[in-house]
């Protein structure tokens, strides 16, 4: 089965970037759950999820196999703040745990997603640990 | 037991019971193996032939922290498992001791900059005796095991509360080395 990228990025408003190992589609987070709908009904099914802080922004990034060999990368990008996206746990009940990791290490809230709470962290502790504003013990007394 | 370690002045009845006693315990120090990292298995080659814990009566490991004498921390201490490791301490009769075993037990270690570890166990416990190395060397916590059992055998319980804890040194002496094997009575070398 062979997913042709630029028509479903096309269709949820997005772009292909095909700079990464594997091609990436970039959509605006309106159409994210539905990117992932419009895949999961074309048989795909996901590997990983996960966050990149840009800075300004934080990337969240699914990974998805189309086949064994066809590795798609989906990438939305959010406003360090308004950090919220639907959340994937409709379309793939996998995502449970993973975005469960996304919000306790980056603070990304999924819309939608049955129990958001830390799933490594314990509950009360403070701040994201993964992003570039967090700051350690250590620097902290330096600042 | 409570008699002896919370009587404050020694007398002849008391004196003479706790000798007994010093003795029953330096040869039962019982593990409470709390394993929370990989110098957990330099503690099980403790239990293999070279080593052989059994010989000096502490080859027991319990499952139960409430029948063990001896925590033996040998790790990280994550801020997660914290409260947990002060159950399991809480958990253990009087008296009892606590070994930090390797870098990450006493100060944390590779770890010691991260989120999400607290730095030493003895930010959370009070520890008798620490062990560098990273990995701890079985020798290594032999001697420590041994400089412990010195301890429980040759201080007296009566009014236990103060100790000072024992620092096994890092880069080891040719005597202490030469004490273990002794001990071991093994003479090839290790």
């Amino acid at each position: 089965m062979t997913v042709d990228l630029e028509a479903v990025a096309a269709a949820h408003s997005g772009r292909v970037d095909r700079e990464g190992l594997d091609p990436a589609i970039v959509v605006p987070r309106e159409t994210w759950r539905q990117l992932a709908q419009a895949l999961s009904e074309a048989g795909v099914w996901f590997s990983d999820l996960t966050c990149v802080d840009r800075g300004e922004t934080v990337e969240v990034v699914a990974q998805v196999c189309a086949s064994a060999s066809e590795q798609i990368t989906l990438k939305t990008v959010l406003p360090n703040r308004d950090l919220t996206v639907d959340s994937l746990w409709p379309v793939w009940p996998g995502m449970d745990w993973l975005e469960r990791e996304a919000y306790d290490m980056f603070g990304v809230s999924f819309v939608g997603h049955p129990d958001l709470t830390r799933i490594l962290m314990f509950d009360g502790f403070e701040g994201y640990p993964l992003r570039k504003s967090f700051l350690l013990e250590t620097e902290e007394k330096a600042s | 037991m409570g008699l002896i370690e919370n009587a404050e002045r020694p007398n002849f009845i008391l004196t003479t019971i706790d000798t007994l006693l010093r003795w029953g315990r330096s040869h039962s120090l019982w593990w409470c193996n709390a394993g929370s990292a990989c110098c957990s298995l330099e503690f099980a080659a403790m239990g293999g032939a070279r080593y052989d814990m059994d010989r000096i009566g502490s080859g027991l490991v319990r499952a139960s922290p409430r029948q063990s004498d001896v925590l033996l921390i040998p790790g990280p201490i994550t801020k997660k498992m914290a409260p947990i490791f002060v159950r399991v301490y809480n958990q253990m009769p009087d008296p009892k001791w606590v070994i930090a075993m390797g870098s990450c037990a006493i100060s944390g270690g590779a770890f010691r900059e991260s989120y999400s570890m607290t730095r030493g166990a003895d930010t959370v416990l009070p520890v008798d005796v620490y062990v560098p190395g990273c990995p701890v060397r079985p020798e290594a916590l032999f001697y420590g095991l041994l400089k412990l059992r010195a301890r429980v055998r040759g201080t007296s319980n009566i009014g236990l509360a103060h100790r000072e804890p024992i620092y096994v040194p890092p880069d080891l002496p040719p005597e202490w080395e030469a004490e273990v094997r002794e001990f071991l009575g093994e003479h090839e070398a290790c």
